[in-house]
């Protein structure tokens, strides 16, 4: 009857552990994305010839899934758009006058973000969360992608147990590869949230980064419907 | 009839300057159509066997709709080489090797410059690769052949560091930690076009970036052990070949190919493995001899085939206006001499057989003799070959002119023909004569 109730309380345990991982992640995505929030983020681009490109986008971001940005720097791309409706990605250059529909996989603005690691980071819909390794400080927890939405084949998240924010995350292929790794740093808090101000993202295999600021956030915001239509792009 | 043979051969004779004119007329077109169809024949066996033995093997097994979507969707047109197709394939007789192939798209990052191209990607495993295209290791310009038996595969030691991380801002944070990716070893040979535009050299680093059936982003780092110069001009400048297994294991594959590249026997010509092939395989998989791959290529070899006949037909136009004219001139000296066999009896039929058997002779002994000498210095040349590589290029291309006995035969009995036909007109006018008019001609 002993053995019986330390199998149980085991089983109860892996159980809440295995609930733990996702909980966990389901709190970073919280705090990275939300909902009806205003934020202007700075990319910086850092190419491996010395060039660098700097944008400033203005984001309105309703849920994970209806999110709209605006770019305001350079001058020379003021103006473009981006738009999520659920899983369609559209661009408006104000150039052509067209929207055009992108891929979550693509490259944000030239840059190692892709869009989707700017614009939805909803990995519990698309990943497995499981843990890694718990230390003291650290929750070290693996995600593999549980669907063909995922756009990489795993990614582990570096969480901090006391503030329960995400301090790097590394991208993997399939074969085991390390693609991307991303750092988090600057925890800042922003009325009612917490989060990283400041992200890293470096695309290990060619060496190039993209360095990601928050200028200005701002939580609790309504947003209407018709800002999250792809007619209304350029308007 | 004899006798006319006889005084044929005389007259032949008797202008000598004539007879050598025409018949070195002859000798010459003769000379310059085994010539032209020799050194075309070497063109043309040239790329045969660079296609055949370098690109695509005898004879290519695809899923149906391969060539319009190998390039936008290369999944879709990927087919199974299981067990089943393996046995089926290995019990015919006709087939000496099977090459299984891997073609994709993806992008290629070159380190040292961080130059990134697009690419097709084509993965093959040396062991079979080798035997269904043995010229392929020669189209090796620099560097060396990419051996299935050398790669090694990766070992992620990215994925087992659970070492706990840093904040960005936190003291020591930046930068961030240089990463210890995978280890393995993967071979890389690219395209002489990709090897210069990219500014690479041997023993260079590169990252192939491609996604996988789900659309998933995959990886591999590879090192450039060759550059390929195949000295055809093939549709794609940029192509990087990779290990077939190394691509399958990163792609997640398990069994499939996107082409199937065979060598067959010797004594099987690639239309009639087609044909068997076709009919073992059914309607899903489609065998495609290496002609029928290369349209383009089997094109040129058409226009080239035209235009030679073309060639013929003014070389022999040009011989046959020169014996017309030789014809007539000697009729005209020779018009008392018609009227004096006329009246010892000679019929309109043996003057007319006179001339052309003249003709005849005088075809006879130019086709001879230019045969003799093409076929002499066309067998010589295809012992020695000759080297015929552009300026730039990086493969020796070396023809080997050959014309079939058959196709002597031929230009024998049209330079034979040529010369009836050119003499048929004078020698039928000759023969219209009346005696008593050619005898008063002076």
């Amino acid at each position: 009857m002993k053995n019986l109730g330390c199998l149980l309380l085991l089983m109860v345990s892996l159980q809440a552990q295995a609930e733990s991982a996702e909980d966990i992640v389901k709190g970073v995505e919280k705090s990275l994305s939300p909902g009806d929030f205003i934020v202007t983020y700075e990319l910086v681009n850092r190419r491996l010839d010395g060039t660098i490109v700097a944008y400033e986008v203005d984001f309105q971001i309703k849920d994970i899934d209806h999110a709209h940005g605006i770019f305001q720097k350079p001058e020379r791309e003021k103006g473009r758009e981006v738009l999520r409706v659920h899983d369609a990605l559209w661009t408006y250059m104000p150039d052509v006058g067209r929207a055009i529909r992108i891929a979550d996989r693509d490259s944000f603005a030239g840059g190692d973000f892709s869009n989707a690691d700017i614009m939805r980071p909803d990995w519990t819909a698309h990943y497995k969360a499981q843990m890694a390794k718990e230390t003291p400080k650290q929750w070290i927890i693996d995600m593999i992608a549980g669907d063909t939405e995922a756009a990489y084949a795993k990614m582990r998240l570096w969480v901090d147990r006391e503030t329960h924010m995400p301090m790097q995350q590394h991208f993997f292929d399939s074969s085991g590869t390390l693609l991307k790794q991303c750092r988090y740093g600057a925890i800042t808090r922003y009325d009612t949230l917490q989060r990283p101000a400041r992200l890293h993202m470096e695309n290990v295999l060619t060496g190039q980064a993209t360095d990601m600021r928050i200028l200005r956030l701002s939580a609790g915001q309504k947003f209407s419907d018709a800002r999250f239509s792809v007619d209304n792009l350029g308007k | 009839m004899w006798s006319l043979f006889k005084v044929a051969f005389r007259n032949v004779g008797r202008n000598k300057r004539r007879s050598l004119i025409t018949i070195t007329t002859i000798f010459i077109g003769v000379v310059v159509i085994c010539g032209v169809r020799g050194l075309l024949n070497g063109l043309q066996d040239e790329i045969r066997s660079g296609l055949a033995r370098k690109i695509h093997g005898d004879v290519q097994l695809h899923k149906t709709g391969y060539r319009n979507s190998i390039d936008t969707s290369p999944y879709k047109i990927m087919f199974s080489y299981d067990a089943a197709l393996q046995a089926k394939l290995r019990d015919y007789p006709m087939i000496k090797d099977v090459a299984p192939r891997l073609r994709l798209v993806g992008l290629l990052n070159h380190q040292r410059t961080q130059s990134t191209l697009p690419v097709m990607i084509q993965g093959f495993d040396s062991r079979h690769e080798l035997v269904v295209c043995p010229r392929a290791a020669d189209s090796v310009v620099q560097g060396r052949m990419l051996d299935s038996a050398q790669e090694r595969q990766a070992v992620a030691l990215a994925e087992n560091d659970l070492a706990e991380a840093t904040f960005l801002d936190a003291p020591g944070g930046e930068p961030s930690p240089s990463v210890k990716n995978t280890t393995g070893y993967h071979q890389a040979l690219l395209s002489a076009d990709l090897f210069k535009g990219l500014g690479a050299a041997l023993g260079d680093e590169v990252v192939v970036l491609l996604n996988d059936k789900n659309n998933m982003q995959q990886a591999l780092i590879a090192t450039v052990t060759g550059v390929v110069d195949f000295a055809l001009p093939t549709a794609e400048a940029k192509i990087l070949w990779l290990d077939y297994h190394t691509l399958q294991n990163s792609l997640a594959l398990h069994d499939e190919v996107s082409e199937l590249a065979l060598a067959i026997t010797p004594d099987t010509s690639a239309d009639a493995a087609v044909a068997d092939l076709q009919a073992m395989l059914g309607k899903d998989l489609v065998a495609e001899t290496y002609l029928e791959l290369s349209g383009f290529l089997k094109d040129v070899m058409t226009i080239q085939n035209g235009i030679f006949n073309v060639i013929i037909i003014i070389v022999f136009a040009i011989v046959i206006s020169a014996i017309v004219n030789t014809s007539l001139m000697t009729v005209m000296e020779r018009i008392r001499e018609i009227g004096t066999l006329m009246a010892l009896g000679y019929r309109r039929r043996h003057i007319l057989f006179l001339f052309l058997a003249e003709s005849a002779l005088i075809g006879v002994i130019g086709a001879l003799t230019g045969l003799a000498v093409a076929g002499t210095v066309l067998g010589g040349l295809s012992m020695v070959g000759i080297d015929v590589t552009l300026p730039g290029q990086q493969v020796a291309t070396v023809l080997y002119p050959r014309v079939p006995p058959g196709f002597l035969l031929f230009v024998m009995v049209l330079a034979i023909g040529s010369a009836l036909a050119a003499a048929f007109v004078p020698a039928y006018r000759a023969s219209l004569m009346r005696p008593v008019d050619a005898l008063n001609k002076s």
